[in-house]
């Protein structure tokens, strides 16, 4: 079984360095090559990788003695994802000094690579990195997945002096998500008694856990919170998920208490707004259509949750899909006409 | 025993590294393996179109070229072969079984199943023509999923057999918001293959089911019209990814048809970005500022401030090329235009630095950074603290990186001192 980099890897086989070279070089002045809507967009990518495989050293000398700032802004990519990772602490020199290459977390692969490196050494040198990048902001506030070995202790790691300070940035959620994953009840624990209910909203979406199921295990921890840790909590998650109803329809598929069930469901009426049919689902799991239909006729479109990007246009498929969902559900003709003139911009 | 149940395990377990993979293809099966493909420049896939060529074996950028137009329609090969080998109704059962196994999120092999039932969906549409889509329109299971790959299929070269397909599912109100769009997609690529007349007559044939975004995005054939199209369809649709290669290919022929259509009083101007980007991506944003911003200069001033404007938008510049296109600028009221588009929060790659420092004052700087405070201060009232915390710190740091006069500093930060 050939993925489509292996087969291309097959196709420069019989190629030799300086031929990648040479193509490379060409690829820069071609149309289809430069920009996306060519014919060949991902062949420069491709052929620097390559070659970064087989000689790092020149095709390293090849990308910084490139005169186009375009071009190499273009395959800066490349070379955060294809650097050997043991020469990451090498890596990382290199990206803080094209920081303008590398701006807008575009320099991950770099960070990536040498957190993955430091966590062989323990938590408190993990703590220490964290730091250096929260201070000097060279994530620029966004990350991706990392990996941790097996035995990782998290809880020393969030024990150190250098993580209090991370505070509330995203380089925390990422060494959290990847904690849940692993112990996935620690990391509730650990939370709810640090930092509050409502920071417990960062576990409903955790793409590390297979098929991300985190939404609805959360929904069954938040119902085993206490009454107050339960309220934050929702006023917290209600807040966000508005905008993201996907999130909304997860977590109410985790819950078993019906008035949960329907403070949800409510927050879907509003969700609707934005996206009837990504959202209807958590209104859908109310039993009782009367209840279902009873918030419909109460909803009222927050301006500052729901008019912000992302908006979606309430149009005729959404009218349609509305009134049919109404019609299944037995509701006389003048209330489907003022629910739907609701929601109708 | 059936073959279907044994193949199905052994392509499941295929599969199963695979289905992070591209799923949609960037290009029309028509598209796919033309000769035209196999040399890198237009000019070059136009000689290749002689006889007697063998690019195969040259070791050059052309070589590449031509795979990644085969490669992108291309999926695994290994079991493509054993689809092709099976009847229509072991292609039948296999797509039932893997329905199943799909259906069942929880199965780890649910992702791979997906991947199988496209496969096989199409390997059926091949076979089958239209019995296969009605066959998937009857079955149980998710119908949508194979009608959208059957009938983006189909859609390459029959636009009009999907298109009354696309209405007839449509109509039964079974399927998802857009499910559509992937096909629009498939049809306008194969007409764009086929040429701009095509792609015109497709683009009246769907109507509204056309978004900008998905039109004309190439790649294009040699001697592709695009002239013809844009006098067509460029003044009612945005064609932003057509007028980049066209300006990457002929930048002159390209400003000429956007400057008869600002001429006319038309949106010619919203074009400027793609005309900057086609040219930078081949010779670098100084090179593109020297070629795009005397043109710009001499439009009358609305046209030129929405051209100005316009090179503001999605990233389009980096931080180098503002500063030449600053640079480029005579009227300091234009550089503050454009600064006035490039400072904000939101700008990733220092283009906001780049713009400010590209001003000839503090003053200007001032004026710049004091409307781009008003714009984030509308978000206070209503935003988290933290995010509030994030505006004011980014004005801050902005400003101290700009080493600006304390009561110009003062100024700024009054905008942002709102209740939250």
């Amino acid at each position: 079984m050939e993925g489509k980099a292996d087969s291309f890897r097959d196709l420069l086989a019989e190629w030799t360095n300086d031929e990648i070279r040479a193509a490379l070089d060409a690829s820069l002045t071609q149309p289809d090559c430069v920009l996306p809507s060519g014919a060949a967009a991902g062949s420069p990518a491709r052929l620097l990788a390559e070659w970064m495989r087989r000689d790092f050293d020149a095709a390293l000398a090849w990308f910084e003695g490139l005169d186009s700032a375009t071009a190499k802004e273009r395959l800066s990519l490349v070379i955060g994802r294809q650097w050997p990772a043991d020469r990451a602490a090498e890596g990382l020199a290199f990206m803080k000094a094209n920081r303008n290459l590398y701006r807008g977390g575009r320099g991950w692969h770099f960070l990536e690579k040498n957190l993955e490196q430091a966590t062989a050494s323990g938590p408190q040198v993990v703590a220490v990195l964290l730091l250096q990048y929260h201070k000097e902001q060279l994530h620029d506030g966004r990350t991706g997945p990392l990996e941790f070995p097996a035995d990782f202790d998290f809880s020393l790691l969030l024990a150190t002096d250098e993580w209090q300070e991370l505070g509330d940035d995203p380089l925390a959620a990422t060494v959290l998500h990847a904690w849940q994953s692993r112990e996935p009840d620690l990391a509730f624990d650990w939370l709810l008694g640090q930092q509050g209910a409502k920071s417990l909203v960062m576990l409903a979406n955790n793409y590390l856990i297979p098929g991300n199921t985190s939404a609805k295990w959360l929904a069954e921890k938040i119902e085993d919170l206490r009454p107050e840790d339960q309220r934050e909590f929702l006023d917290a998650a209600k807040g966000e998920w508005i905008k993201m109803p996907q999130r909304l329809v997860a977590f109410s598929r985790g819950l078993r208490d019906p008035l949960l069930v329907e403070e949800i469901g409510a927050s879907a009426t509003q969700a609707m707004f934005r996206d009837v049919e990504g959202s209807l689902p958590a209104l859908e799991a109310i039993p009782g259509v009367e209840r279902r239909v009873e918030l419909l006729e109460q909803a009222e479109p927050d301006e500052s949750l729901v008019r912000t990007t992302a908006f979606r246009e309430f149009d005729a498929y959404d009218e349609a899909l509305l009134r049919k969902k109404l019609a299944e559900w037995k509701v006389e003709e003048p209330r489907i006409e003022a629910i739907i003139s609701r929601y109708r911009p | 025993m059936k073959r279907a149940p044994v193949i199905v395990l052994c392509l499941a377990g295929m599969l199963a590294g695979l289905v992070g993979g591209r799923m949609i293809s960037r290009q029309p099966a028509a598209a796919a393996t033309p000769a035209a493909c196999a040399a890198a420049s237009p000019q070059e896939r136009a000689a290749s179109e002689k006889p007697g060529n063998a690019t195969e074996r040259k070791h050059d950028l052309s070589v590449l070229v031509k795979w990644e137009a085969q490669q992108d329609l291309s999926w695994n090969p290994v079991i493509q072969r054993e689809l092709e080998r099976m009847n229509a109704s072991e292609l039948r059962d296999l797509i039932v079984e893997m329905t199943a196994v799909f259906s069942d999120s929880g199965n780890p092999d649910s992702r791979a199943a997906r991947s199988l039932i496209v496969q096989a969906s199409l390997e059926l549409f091949r076979r089958d023509g239209e019995a296969a889509l009605e066959w998937a329109a009857t079955m149980d299971g998710d119908r949508e999923l194979m009608m959208k790959w059957m009938l983006g299929e189909a859609a390459v070269d029959s636009p009009e057999l999907a298109k009354r397909w696309i209405e007839r599912m449509s109509a039964s109100g079974q399927f998802h918001k857009n499910w559509d769009r992937g096909i629009v997609y498939h049809a306008l690529a194969g007409a764009t293959y086929r040429g701009v007349d095509d792609l015109i007559r497709v683009r009246q044939l769907y109507g509204d089911l056309v978004r900008d975004t998905a039109f004309a995005l190439g790649p294009y054939p040699v001697g592709f019209d695009f002239k013809k199209i844009f006098t067509s369809l460029g003044g009612e649709m945005q064609l932003t990814h057509m007028m980049q290669y066209w300006a990457a290919t002929d930048r002159d022929a390209a400003w000429d048809s956007v400057k008869k259509q600002i001429d006319a009083g038309g949106k010619g101007a919203s074009y400027s970005n793609s005309l900057f980007s086609g040219v930078a991506a081949l010779e670098g944003g100084e090179q593109a500022a020297k070629w795009l911003i005397p043109k710009l200069e001499e439009l009358p001033e609305t046209a030129r401030l929405e051209a100005i404007s316009s090179l503001t938008l999605r990233d389009i510049l980096s931080a180098e090329s503002v500063s030449s296109v600053m640079g480029s600028l005579s009227r300091e009221s234009d550089r503050v235009a454009m600064a006035k588009g490039l400072v904000s929060m939101n700008t990733t790659m220092g283009q906001d630095l780049a713009a400010l420092r590209s001003l000839s004052s503090d003053a200007s700087r001032s004026i710049v950074l004091i409307a781009a405070a008003n714009n984030h201060a509308a978000a206070i009232p209503n935003a988290q603290p933290r995010h509030v915390k994030a505006i004011r710190d980014y004005f801050r740091k902005t400003m101290e990186r700009l080493d600006l006069p304390e009561d110009s500093k003062t100024e700024v930060m009054e905008v942002l001192d709102l209740p939250n």
